[in-house]
């Protein structure tokens, strides 16, 4: 664990050194919630649009971090063949992907913190701490299970094939998961199935009700089961290869 | 250590080796490393910024950062610039000296003839020959005697002491042979007066070729496959 430790460390040494990380992660959502935020004055999800909005551009940075930034360099990695030389090393197998994943924990934190300070101080949105804590939380978890599907892709495309198909699923989970807006209709219903939607809809429903909706935690849970098994079944297909 | 293969980049060379180094159960000193390496002037350089022969050096450090009792290489010198190659065998014998033992495979046999003890040559996945680089240039006929002959007689020479290998084209005879003395007097005491006589011994690339192109030839006549 101290060898996995180790090359967490220094993976956090490299994103620091790549500023393109944080325009996606922090920038982009910040950008986005200072035009919005207070241009709209209906509401969403039964909250203010001010909250159900910090809600989702805090989802939105996290989790477009956590898979643009993670597939595109876990191809390029395995491509180059850093992964086959790190297996040279006494690190255990899963010491590269376990890294990977706690990085993108670890990054998705600031932006998160920044989001909800700009949603209190920017957007006025004030809560009881707890329910600060359950939303950041909620949207955290979130973010992870995307790591895990960046995993998954990474591993078996080829950098190449990466950047389109991370596109159209960070359009496809951003779009339908209601981040940029809420969705009605069919496409809202099809929307409640994404879990992007589930954290959003944690996050507003802790806003509104004050409690914490089991089903939808039930929901993120299954969606981290599925990306797991897609990220073990990549790692598997690949292993000779490396 | 590989021939070729990727490198964590947006790291500094001492970033790098010193993370490997931490792997390692029995690491040496990161400057020790570095050092024998030859990459110690630019250690403080991004990895992905580096020239081939570089990056080479640098994957040359990874494999040799902790105290290990086998280090095998993959052609290691494949992207090496001439004077890396010699810095890198000149650590790989400091290597050897501290008792270590060291196993790679090479397509440059010069390097094969002066670096190593003991020499495998292995074709189409078949174990051809083993020994010291003298004994190998030794079984393929350590030694090209080639002369000019006008009246040429191809049973007697290939009836000669020694003979590993007869060429003839024209007057022109080619012989490689395992003991090249007893060969020459052979041709002499049957009363031959060969002209242009020359013997040349063999490089081990030559022995190389040699070996393969036998156990080829072999393999055409009995249809073995393999």
């Amino acid at each position: 664990m101290t060898g996995t430790l180790a090359l967490t460390r220094v993976e956090l040494k490299r994103l620091e050194r790549n500023r393109r990380y944080f325009i996606f992660t922090v920038a982009l959502p910040v950008v986005f919630y200072l035009l919005v935020a207070k241009q709209v004055k209906t509401t969403a999800y039964g909250i203010p649009f001010g909250a159900y909005y910090m809600v989702s551009m805090a989802m939105f940075g996290a989790f477009s971090g956590a898979l643009n930034g993670n597939a595109q360099r876990i191809s390029q990695e395995k491509k180059e063949g850093w992964i086959r030389q790190l297996r040279l090393t006494t690190l255990p197998a899963n010491a590269y992907v376990i890294s990977k994943v706690l990085v993108s924990m670890a990054t998705t934190i600031p932006s998160i913190v920044i989001v909800l300070l700009l949603g209190r101080f920017y957007g006025h949105v004030h809560l009881p701490l707890w329910q600060w804590f359950a939303i950041a939380a909620t949207v955290w978890f979130a973010a992870t299970i995307f790591a895990a599907l960046a995993v998954a892709v990474g591993y078996r495309y080829q950098p190449d094939q990466v950047q389109p198909i991370s596109l159209v699923l960070y359009f496809f989970f951003a779009i339908l998961g209601g981040l940029w807006f809420p969705l009605t209709g069919f496409l809202g219903k099809i929307g409640e199935l994404t879990p992007t939607y589930d954290a959003v809809k944690i996050g507003s429903d802790v806003i509104s009700d004050a409690s914490v909706p089991v089903g939808l935690a039930i929901g993120l849970i299954v969606w981290l089961g599925i990306f797991v098994v897609l990220a073990t079944a990549s790692v598997r297909a690949t292993a000779e290869t490396v | 250590m590989l021939q070729s293969g990727g490198l964590m980049p947006e790291v500094t060379v001492r970033e790098l080796v010193t993370l490997v180094t931490g792997f390692h159960p029995k690491p040496e000193p990161v400057e020790t490393t570095l050092k024998r390496a030859g990459i110690a002037q630019f250690a403080d350089q991004r990895v992905d910024r580096l020239s081939g022969g570089q990056t080479q050096r640098v994957r040359f450090a990874l494999a040799i950062c902790g105290k290990s009792e086998l280090i095998v290489l993959d052609e290691p010198t494949a992207a090496m610039d001439v004077e890396t190659r010699r810095l890198f065998w000149d650590s790989m014998r400091e290597e050897v000296a501290e008792g270590r033992t060291l196993l790679f495979a090479t397509h440059y046999l010069e390097e094969a003839d002066q670096a190593a003890d003991r020499i495998l040559v292995i074709n189409r996945g078949r174990l051809l020959a083993d020994g010291t680089p003298a004994e190998i240039k030794a079984r393929a006929g350590a030694r090209r005697l080639s002369f000019r002959l006008d009246k040429v007689d191809e049973q007697f020479l290939l009836g000669l002491p020694a003979l590993v290998n007869l060429e003839v084209r024209h007057d022109f005879v080619q012989i490689q042979s395992s003991d090249s003395d007893a060969t020459l007097y052979a041709v002499l005491d049957a009363g031959y007066r060969p002209s242009e006589i020359e013997v040349t011994s063999l490089g081990l690339e030559q022995a190389f070729l040699a070996i393969t192109a036998e156990d080829d030839r072999s393999d055409g006549d009995t249809g073995e496959t393999i």
